[in-house]
């Protein structure tokens, strides 16, 4: 027996590769859609993960660059004005931001002010960037780079640097705190030096933080643009040369923030680097969406950003999500390519325009699909009413065994209002009132099936590229899970045999074995691994069973939508906590959201919900949106929502804002101050 | 001051009913000198009334084994640092120099703290960690909401603009948490070695091996590295294992203590060791499940309760 | 089509064949794909699981039955190499090295403490209780050079010359270290117990990786603090593993469902011993170098009438 990996293993690989995998992994399909990170001006990357926010970013790194020029390969971005740039960057996570909180004074007990560290925190990243910067242009240094250096716009020297590091060093942003450096090492070391202070400062392995530090803290961005100009005034880089400052894990200072009622001092501070609206550098933000949405105020100011004069949003979900025209979806060309370069990297040899096609053909069609559940026992599929006259029962029976699809049409049809007759007036074979209705069958095919399959007691088949495509939801990370496990199925039903590298066709059924380990994977195990997941968990689960109540007693078929549920934006306003929780589902991909244009005479602006596709499976829910979602109102999803013991039955009485934010703001949305202590009330 | 010959206790006044383990062997010894017992307050939750209910028993036996009122310190279970290190410092700073950590019940962002700053403290001559095993865990889940990894307190990076780790140590344990999400702050090329509990048997065997596929992924069967063995119960071969597998402290390592806790005591000493070059990474439980841990084991009638002896005669045996 | 693969198209069984079936990958993989016995090709018996497992669930006629085997192969405690290896490892490093460390009268804070330890071990006899402990693999894992006997005593209790035994030990042993993999009601090693208590004067420790709570409340009564002999395993299985014969008010489901494919194999097969080799209980244990006899026969037993999920090595060429 040949042993056959899964070319799907390790799917974190799509979003965070290293530099030297890079050049065989990445796909450029994306980069047209994400050209603003190229251009000038701030750039905030919003995506849910699986999105390529942090793929994207890693783009803009000097050793992806690097690799791909060692590598002899094309880097994916082809304009040369676009590839005239250097970055600096900042990890939030990695570069330990939490670590902040720790020394924050608590009933009188030593330590900092909450202004204090937000101070020292922006202190800290302005140094943070300009010892990145400085490092990545050391790295130029290497003699293989001179076409690079040429690329981008670059003239260092070991003595340029030298010259230049005098210039920086008494520059009166650093307050004289690097005053007398003579050369680019002592730089270094110096800003060096200031960051290990912190870190021993706030791992408590001093007591202390200097006076000098204290007294020489720099105002955000403030330092890295001096830096910038400095440099382009040196001609160490041109000045058409971009310098792209990345910051990646926003929403870690929003976890910071939360965890020590530290209300949202850090994300204005990094608001202000974008208010400044600095030509000299621009900057690149990777978040999720929760955190860019919840706080929108600058630091020490009553100012707010706003998108388009602050800064551009890319929603990368928006980018890659299903779109009325199904010829604009970029989405499947992007996964076609991933698909096709997995199986090369294991050894397959798959036909690059159509990998996916090859291996999971295309969706069963659905009348067949509705054949498939019903099976043998025809008759079980339908639900008939005690009082419908016999003959139009027999003639459904009998049209069951031939086509059940048509035969749940008929019987949702006869639920119909003014359809009654039909009961009686027992149309010919395909003579069918509903058949001729062809949107009305469109619209409750998926309903139709789910019908069938349920009174069937079969499970619910998706199959082919366009229904793993739809799955995905445009989400990359989504579809290699569904590969990977959609794979494994495989591997287990053909464990025992031969197998080859030769590129197989996966029969549907290990195809829907696949893509339910898939979805319950995600449900069971992806959503309460996040933050705040069990509590996703359970309001994720609430809210499907919910919809699959409706969907599944819905025997006339009259709401095919009631996947999906709207309420006005009138209505989240008044109610923040449960906005909040909505929001943070929507901020992780559980649920995925867009205006809604209401069907109803009072035009009242709506928003509508989805659960992630990929957790249609687990529901048994059509993942499809058609007709008009459920109309509901914050007052019964609480209903709905009150057994998770997360939120109430009844909204709470308005609370005084927190006091720990700098703006005084009862009206911010902000999930983590005056709502935590409303967490697990049960 | 305790007199010579006693030894101070911090522990922590818990939910869990192991959590007097120590106190009660000690006690008939008359052994015990001065205590600082924390009681954490977790995030309200489903769990809240049961976990106060438990917490107010135990407290009230405790009090019977001696605790006093004024010997304990209540912390907020996110807590921010500087309270615990004030807590821990002013105690050990009168402190006779013989101290029993009892790590049985305090959640691991405090008894790492605990532990460095003991170890750091030149008054402290002789440490051992104390831990008691409980009858068994709840089949639920153990705990409820836990907040994004982030490095424990103390514990953060040393270095101006901190490496990549160059290798990844696991403990299995079960408390979920999110790899891939520690795969995207570093290279995905970092190999990942992984700690698995053996002994015990049956059941945590079964739900060992399943809280790999947790961490894992399913289907990812191939990436999962052949898991190392050891004992549940011992910290020295498990710090003998973290040894080998950085190469006697040369290489970078960032660990994951999810495991049981004297696993999560050989990765505290090997963070604390001087010279090392390595980060823990951790995933807090806002709150925990009331049956976190059920009873507390008993042999011929005396609490099961393991010691460690970390320093003695002022010698750091594991340094 | 597989039986597995048939269940997946229903609804109501979805989720449960979709979790098991993830979680026998991993064990598949990386425990059960393991076995020895399967190592090399058999005739007429699968060496890939998932394969063997289709034939053995259709062992079972209904549907229920067949379902109540899938899910017992969730409790199944495979033992595997590496887990072997960890036991050796306990059994000497701790468990064994404490008993000496205590019959020796060493101290742990006594500087010279290992030095003397290694030279009471350099006097200890470590030997198997049968011939199913591979004792080779115990010396090698656990850096055991001398002394170069190593008879296993239940061979000795059968053909030994107790004079010449005595002479060996008085000349150079002053310990006596008695391992054995795995021992269900104790039968096997009584004929070794009778002849250690009947001739041997030294201190004894009879050390068991493995045994079943019969075999362990019958060793209980071979410590005896006064002679020196102590009876310490290394793992005590619990209910988990056990499939008592005789139904019992307080059976948990699980128990009540494994009996149930125990006595649906009894009734296919007319086996009159189903729960294994011993009457009254069998356990839920394969090792991966074979399947103790004391296992429930339908998970080994393989004849015309019936194909074994994990094959005991000696039936393997039934036919």
């Amino acid at each position: 027996m040949i042993k056959i990996s899964n070319p799907f293993a390790e799917s974190t690989l799509t979003e965070h590769i290293a530099a030297e995998d890079f050049v065989t992994i990445f796909s450029p399909v994306i980069l047209e859609e994400a050209s603003a990170l190229f251009h000038q001006g701030n750039v905030v990357l919003a995506g849910t993960p699986g999105t390529g926010k942090s793929m994207l970013l890693a783009l803009l790194k000097p050793e992806t660059r690097i690799a791909y020029f060692r590598a002899n390969a094309d880097f994916p971005v082809t304009q040369p004005e676009q590839r005239k740039f250097i970055s600096a960057g900042i990890n939030l996570t990695k570069a330990g931001a939490q670590d902040f909180g720790h020394r924050l004074a608590v009933d009188g007990i030593a330590g900092e002010k909450p202004i204090d560290l937000t101070l020292f925190f922006a202190d800290f990243f302005n140094y943070y960037l300009v010892f990145d910067l400085l490092k990545n242009l050391e790295t130029y240094l290497d003699g293989t780079l001179s076409q690079l250096q040429n690329e981008k716009g670059l003239h260092i020297s070991a003595q340029a640097l030298d010259q230049v590091a005098k210039k920086i060093a008494s520059a009166s942003c650093w307050f004289e705190y690097l005053d007398g450096i003579i050369n680019f090492s002592e730089l270094i070391k110096s800003i060096d030096r200031r960051l290990t202070a912190y870190r021993s400062y706030f791992n408590f392995n001093t007591d202390e933080l200097s006076d000098e530090i204290r007294s020489s803290k720099t105002a955000i961005g403030e330092p890295i643009a001096t830096v910038v100009s400095i440099l382009r005034g040196e001609r160490i880089i041109d000045n058409d040369t971009s310098v792209f400052i990345r910051v990646d894990q926003v929403e870690e200072l929003y976890h910071l923030e939360a965890q020590y009622g530290l209300g949202s001092n850090y994300r204005q501070v990094i608001n202000k680097a974008l208010a400044m609206r600095d030509k000299r550098v621009s900057y690149r933000l990777g978040m999720r969406h929760y955190a860019l949405e919840a706080e929108t105020h600058v630091f020490g100011t009553a100012s707010r950003l706003e998108e388009e004069r602050d800064f551009f949003i890319i929603n990368l979900d928006n980018v890659l999500k299903r779109i009325e025209n199904q010829k604009n979806w970029r989405f499947p060309t992007l996964a076609n390519d991933i698909f096709a370069r997995r199986l090369e990297s294991a050894g397959y040899f798959p036909n690059k325009d159509s990998a996916v096609r090859d291996v999971f053909g295309v969706p069963m069609p659905r009348d067949e699909l509705a054949v498939k559940y019903a099976g043998k026992a025809t008759e079980r599929i339908l639900d008939l009413d005690q009082d419908w006259p016999v003959a139009w029962k027999d003639f459904l029976k009998d049209l069951a065994t031939e086509a059940p699809l048509s035969a749940k049409f008929g019987e949702a049809w006869a639920r119909q209002r003014g359809k009654a007759d039909v009961t009686v007036n027992i149309p010919h074979k395909n003579e069918h009132p509903w058949d001729q209705k062809r949107w009305w069958v469109k619209e409750r095919n998926e309903h139709a099936l789910m019908l069938i399959a349920s009174k069937a007691g079969q499970r619910l088949i998706w199959s082919g590229d366009i229904d793993l495509y739809e799955l995905s939801g445009g989400n990359v990370h989504v579809f290699i899970a569904v590969c990977r496990h959609i794979w494994q199925a495989w591997l287990r039903s053909e464990s025992g045999n031969t197998v080859t590298h030769q590129l197989p066709k996966i029969d549907f059924s290990i195809q829907a074995t696949g893509v339910y380990d898939a979805s319950r994977s995600w449900f069971e195990k992806v959503i309460p691994h996040g933050f705040n997941g069990s509590s996703r968990q359970r309001i994720v689960r609430e809210l499907g069973e919910w919809m699959v109540k409706r969907m599944a007693t819905d025997k006339a078929m009259s709401n095919p939508g009631h996947n999906g549920f709207s309420i006005t934006e009138e209505d989240l306003a008044n109610d923040t906590e449960l906005a909040n929780w909505l929001n943070l589902a929507t901020g992780f991909g559980d649920l995925v959201t867009r205006p809604h244009t209401t069907k109803l005479r009072d035009r009242k602006l709506r928003r509508k919900w989805y659960l992630n596709p990929i957790l249609s499976p687990y529901f048994r829910l059509p993942h499809v949106h058609t007709k008009e979602p459920i109309y509901t109102s914050t007052v019964e999803l609480r209903k709905v929502l009150s057994v998770t013991s997360l939120i109430g039955e009844v909204k709470p009485q308005k609370r005084s804002a927190s006091k720990s934010s700098v703006h005084d703001d009862a009206g911010q949305l902000n999930l983590f101050n005056d709502n935590q202590n409303n967490l697990g009330k049960s | 001051m305790s007199t010579p010959g006693e030894w101070d206790v911090i522990g922590a006044v818990s939910f869990e009913e192991r959590c007097n383990g120590t106190l009660e062997t000690m006690h008939k010894s008359k052994k015990i000198g001065r205590k600082l017992f924390f009681r954490i307050n977790d995030q309200p939750s489903m769990h809240s009334e049961k976990i106060y209910e438990k917490t107010q028993a135990h407290y009230v036996v405790a009090q019977k084994l001696g605790l006093q009122d004024n010997e304990i310190c209540d912390l907020d279970i996110m807590f921010p640092a500087g309270v615990a290190v004030f807590a821990v410092n002013n105690f050990l700073s009168q402190s006779n120099g013989n101290v029993i950590l009892d790590i049985s019940c305090l959640p691991k962002r405090l008894f790492f703290l605990c532990l460095k700053l003991i170890l750091s403290n030149k008054n402290v001559k002789n440490l051992v960690v104390s831990y008691s095993i409980p009858e068994s865990y709840t089949t639920e889940p153990l705990a409820l909401d836990t907040d994004p990894l982030s490095t424990l307190p103390l514990f953060g990076p040393n270095e101006a603009r901190p490496s990549d780790p160059q290798v990844i140590i696991i403990d299995v344990g079960y408390l979920p948490f999110d790899l891939k999400a520690l795969r995207a702050q570093f290279s995905s090329r970092i190999p990942e070695k992984v700690l698995l509990p053996f002994p015990p048997g049956p059941p945590s065997f079964q739900r060992n091996w399943r809280f790999l596929l947790d961490i894992f992924g399913e289907a990812e069967t191939q990436v999962i590295p052949e898991p190392i063995r050891v004992d549940a119960r011992d910290v020295s071969y498990a710090f003998d294992v973290i040894d080998d597998i950085t190469c006697a402290g040369t290489l970078r390592a960032c660990l994951m203590p999810f495991g049981p806790k004297p696993h999560s005591l050989a990765m505290a000493l090997h963070l604390i060791r001087p010279g090392n070059k390595n980060q823990a990474q951790y995933t807090q439980p806002k709150a925990y499940h009331y049956d976190y841990s059920i009873g507390l084991k008993r042999m011929n009638d005396m609490p099961e309760v393991y010691g460690y002896c970390i320093k003695i005669n002022n010698k750091n045996l594991y340094e | 089509m597989r039986i597995v693969e048939e269940w997946l198209e229903a609804q109501a069984t979805q989720k449960e064949i979709s979790t098991l079936s993830n979680r026998y990958d991993l064990y598949a993989a990386r425990l059960f794909n393991d076995y020895e016995p399967l190592i090399t090709s058999v005739a007429d018996i699968h060496r890939d699981f998932f394969a063997r497992l289709d034939k053995w669930l259709r062992n079972f006629p209904a549907e229920n039955d067949r379902w109540n085997a899938f899910r017992l192969i969730d409790d199944i405690f495979f033992v595997g190499r590496h887990e072997l290896n960890e036991l050796y490892r306990v059994a000497f490093d701790q468990i064994s090295c404490d008993w000496l460390a205590s019959q020796a009268g060493l101290k742990f804070d006594d500087p010279n403490f290992t030095h003397k330890l290694d030279d009471v071990k350099s006097r200890t006899w470590f030997c198997p209780i049968t011939d199913s402990l591979r004792i080779n693999a115990f010396r090698h894992i656990n850096h055991l050079s001398s002394p170069n006997y190593f008879p296993d005593w239940n061979s000795l209790a059968k053909f030994g010359c107790p004079k010449k035994i005595l002479d060996y030990i008085a000349e150079h042993i002053d310990y006596l270290v008695l391992v054995e993999d795995f021992i269900g009601t104790g039968t096997q090693v009584e004929d070794a117990i009778k002849f250690l208590e009947q001739h041997i004067k030294i201190p004894v420790l009879v050390l068991p990786l493995i045994i079943c709570p019969t075999g362990d409340a019958k060793l209980k009564g071979f410590t005896d603090i006064a002679s020196s002999r102590q009876y310490r395993p290394v793992l005590r299985l619990m209910n988990d593993s056990i499939i008592p014969e005789m139904p019992a008010a307080g059976d948990a489901p699980k128990t009540i469902s494994n009996r149930s494919v125990v006595e649906k194999y009894r009734q296919i097969t007319k086996d009159g011993k189903p729960y294994g080799f011993e009457a009254g209980f069998g356990s839920l244990v394969v090792m991966h170098t074979n399947c103790p006899n004391n296992t429930i026969k339908p998970i080994h037993a393989h004849t015309q009438k019936w194909s074994a999920l994990f094959p005991r090595s000696k039936r393997v060429k039934a036919s």
